[in-house]
């Protein structure tokens, strides 16, 4: 943990499942684990671990306190599997809850018991009453208050008082922090103000945006952005600039043929810029190579074509509970060339807030065959299509159009107006039928079953090391039949 | 990756076969692989490598360039197809994700891919040797 204010990350759906679990209906206190992934001064709420009545020594109404072996195992778990323990109690005759004194001296108590045990352990404590919560973790032998921040705060069944965004504009955290009037927002902004209030403009200002993909969906979403009054952004994308993209990338020119695509965007977002004194970062790389340079962002917009990296991208933000914005674009056509047929010409924008809705994976838009094929170097995919594992069409370039491309790109932003600002609840999913004129908005749910962000998943694990081995190579090592 | 659940699978590999997993490389090297009739010689190395999408998406499976097969060089074996940082006259890629096995996430592992590449190169001439595996 740095210096700066820990802070606790919790889903929505964490928070309601702990409700459910600590707050019920006979006012007796109640206890359980908070699992959490360490992610420098974050502590990432992982998954609830409450245990049954018969595991409880004491469940009263002013005291609750778990069955020693249980409270040992959940550790055990913890450590096995590189999370934190937040022991969390509830105050169920409290709206506002604080540490008690009695409360304090037992955390004085744990913190003895597991540092004899463990070095330098990551650990908190919280404790929730009907309507709030209050939260400390350890930093060098002391405990600090650390503020909490919910996932997808409009997904909870009820609000939390006193819960901080994470794109509250900076000073809100630290009161001796300078007065910051509005920045030259109510002047050059002064049609955004309007529309999405001043708190909303700086909201947007102070937000760090990363856009991955600087095709034809990324480089009008980084514009727009940027436009929008988006200061602090990085785009990434490996791919240089080839004739065929000139008719859908935003800024990018003839003369910029064969140069990085994130070059060609990064000259045009400065000339987009109404104020130009913000901070726009490139990374010329597959995503998958620079993916710490995300840990640095608010949020991430996906905006690729490779079904892997939009994978990949859902993944990281399920480990560290991060907003991931997919935009995407599908143009189908049947027959062929002389007597072609657009049948269907979609587009879509899913957001993922990790633990409050479905991620990608939920959906099952995971496609492993696409994915395989990405994965492919040129001679294997050669080497595959000669065999014809890989059909023709699946290498062929997609159809694609700017105008599809931009609907898109603006509801991305859109979306990610509303959840930075919070002027408006953002949807979990947009679906827009191009040929029907049709845009419909999808209300998902995420998947206890889901290999990623369910049960078994990875959901605010941030990211952990379990290291590597050799088992035994000797002659006479076991050589079983797979059975 | 899910790196938690693919050292759980790694270390339950390791319990059936002497085993080298490798977390930053996404490898896996079964030491001492047993190889079904036919093939030669019969105990060797069989090596998969981690997609950064395991295990939403299969391993890729690469068997030693000098194995070979009594009735000549099945298809689905591709020669001198290394795994990335491997030389290339190592290794061969054994192309058993083309074999549209019903590789499900949510519950297959390591141990039921090292079952489907048994099966796959038990029958190694098979357009899906999936279909003649016993349940």
């Amino acid at each position: 943990m740095t210096s700066q204010q820990p802070r606790l990350v919790v889903p929505a759906g964490v928070l309601d499942g702990l409700r459910d679990a600590l707050l019920r209906a006979d006012g007796d206190e109640r206890f359980a684990f908070v699992y959490c992934g360490d992610h420098g001064r974050r502590l990432l709420a992982s998954r609830v671990v409450a245990p049954e009545d018969d595991r409880m020594a004491v469940t009263e109404r002013t005291a609750c306190r778990p069955d020693p072996a249980f409270e040992r195992e959940c550790i055990g778990a913890c450590v096995e599997e590189q999370l934190a323990p937040l022991l969390v109690h509830s105050h169920p005759f409290a709206e506002s809850p604080a540490f008690s004194g009695r409360d304090v001296a037992r955390m004085d108590d744990f913190r003895g018991w597991l540092t004899g045990l463990y070095d330098d352990p990551t650990y908190g404590f919280a404790v929730l009453g009907q309507s709030d919560a209050e939260a400390v973790v350890d930093v060098d032998g002391q405990f600090a208050d650390a503020r909490v921040e919910v996932l997808a705060p409009w997904k909870l069944d009820a609000a939390l008082p006193s819960a901080v965004s994470r794109f509250d504009p900076p000073g809100r955290d630290h009161a001796d922090a300078p007065d910051r009037d509005a920045d030259g927002v109510a002047g050059t902004y002064d049609r955004n103000v309007r529309a999405v209030t001043e708190d909303g403009q700086r909201r947007l200002s102070s937000a760090a945006v990363a856009v991955v993909g600087a095709g034809g969906v990324g480089s009008m979403v980084a514009e727009q952005l940027v436009r929008l009054g988006v200061t602090d952004l990085l785009v990434v994308d490996p791919d240089e600039v080839e004739t065929t993209n000139l008719p859908r990338t935003v800024g990018a020119y003839d003369h910029h043929v064969g140069k990085p695509k994130v070059d060609a965007l990064r000259e045009h977002l400065w000339k987009s810029s109404p104020t130009a004194d913000g901070t726009i970062a490139t990374a010329h790389a597959p995503v998958e190579d620079v993916a710490e340079r995300l840990d640095d962002y608010d949020l991430v917009v996906g905006c690729v074509d490779r079904v892997s990296t939009r994978s990949f991208l859902n993944e990281y933000a399920v480990k560290h509970l991060t907003y991931y914005v997919d935009a995407g674009v599908r143009i189908d056509v049947d027959g062929d060339e002389g007597a072609r047929t657009t049948t269907a010409m979609t587009g879509y924008v899913q957001l993922v807030a990790p633990g409050a809705n479905a991620c990608f994976d939920c959906l099952g838009r995971h496609a492993p065959g696409a994915s395989h094929v990405e994965r492919l170097s040129p001679e294997e995919r050669a080497a595959e299509r000669e065999r014809g594992y890989i059909a023709d069409e699946a290498l062929a370039p997609e159809p694609a159009v700017v105008h599809l491309n931009g609907v898109v790109a603006s509801k991305a932003v859109s979306v990610v107006s509303k959840l930075v600002t919070g002027h408006a609840a953002p949807p979990d999913f947009v679906r827009y039928d191009d040929l029907e004129n049709d845009m419909t908005e999808l209300t998902t749910e995420p998947s206890e079953r889901c290999p990623t962000c369910g049960e078994d998943g990875l959901r605010g694990v941030g990211r952990r090391s379990f290291g590597s081995f050799e088992t035994a190579t000797e002659d006479d090592a076991p050589t079983q039949t797979p059975q | 990756m899910h790196r938690g659940r693919a050292y759980t699978e790694a270390n339950a590999l390791g319990e059936r076969y002497p085993v080298y997993y490798s977390e930053d490389e996404r490898r896996i090297v079964i030491r001492r692989f047993r190889y079904p009739d036919g093939w030669s010689p019969r105990f060797a190395e069989l090596r998969y490598e981690l997609p950064n999408t395991y295990p939403r998406d299969m391993p890729a499976a690469y068997v030693p360039a000098a194995l070979s097969y009594e009735s000549g060089s099945p298809e689905h074996l591709m020669r001198y197809s290394s795994p990335p940082g491997a030389d290339g006259d190592e290794w061969s890629k054994w192309c058993i994700e083309n074999h549209a096995s019903s590789w499900n996430p949510e519950q297959d592992s390591l141990l039921k891919f090292t079952q489907l590449m048994y099966a796959s190169l038990s029958h190694p001439n098979a357009d899906n040797p999936f279909e003649v595996m016993e349940p």
